[in-house]
């Protein structure tokens, strides 16, 4: 079982917020197998992005290495999203970002991430949040 | 025991969030900050019986002080 049937038959419905220091930075909606992420406050996801990738000033190579890391990680994830009917949309402050997983229909984007299962809705938002 | 392939990749997706959360908390220590983690009638199916949490989770993080340069 992959986490992402994992995430499509444990979690049914409901909320989760994340606050830091009594601000919301984060909060996850899941109901029939949809789950949405929207961050509400920039600073902690850019930190937890900051502080998910390995190292501190890299050279070139090495930082698009991580990219290219990252980018491999986050289409195998979407694709074991399709692939179990889950979709995972990313939001920013209540505006569509980017959708992952079964119900994503990428145009152009594709071409970048090199699969059908990541939709990028707003690419200006996607770097306002560092991803 | 040998592990199936999903457990593997299970296993190393909750690595990597444990990683973030624990480099996400370094960042924090020291500045008296707290992590809240809030469910609201957030629903889980654990195969045997389904569990409704209701509540919150705060992490304090005071363990460190942050150094003086």
């Amino acid at each position: 079982m992959s986490l992402a049937d994992i995430l499509g038959q444990m979690l049914l419905s409901g909320k989760v917020t994340v606050s830091t220091n009594n601000v919301e930075s984060i909060e996850i909606r899941a109901a029939n197998k949809k789950i949405d992420v929207n961050a509400v406050n920039k600073t902690i996801v850019k930190e937890a992005l900051k502080a998910s990738r390995t190292g501190g000033n890299q050279g070139l190579l090495k930082s698009l290495d991580a990219v290219r890391n990252n980018l491999d990680m986050l289409r195998g994830v979407a694709e074991e999203l399709s692939d179990a009917g889950v979709t995972v949309t990313l939001s920013y402050k209540g505006d569509l970002v980017a959708t992952l997983g079964s119900e994503a229909k990428p145009k152009l984007s594709s071409v970048v991430t090199g699969t059908k299962a990541i939709e990028i809705n707003n690419p200006i938002k996607l770097i306002e949040l560092g991803l | 025991m040998e592990k199936t392939k999903p457990e593997k990749s299970l296993e190393k997706a909750a690595h990597g969030m444990a990683d973030t959360m624990l480099a996400v908390i370094d960042k924090l220590a020291g500045k008296e900050s707290d992590i809240k983690l809030s469910f609201e009638d957030l629903t889980l199916d654990l195969g045997m019986f389904k569990a409704t949490l209701n509540g919150s989770i705060v992490l304090d993080i005071v363990y460190s002080k942050e150094a003086k340069t």
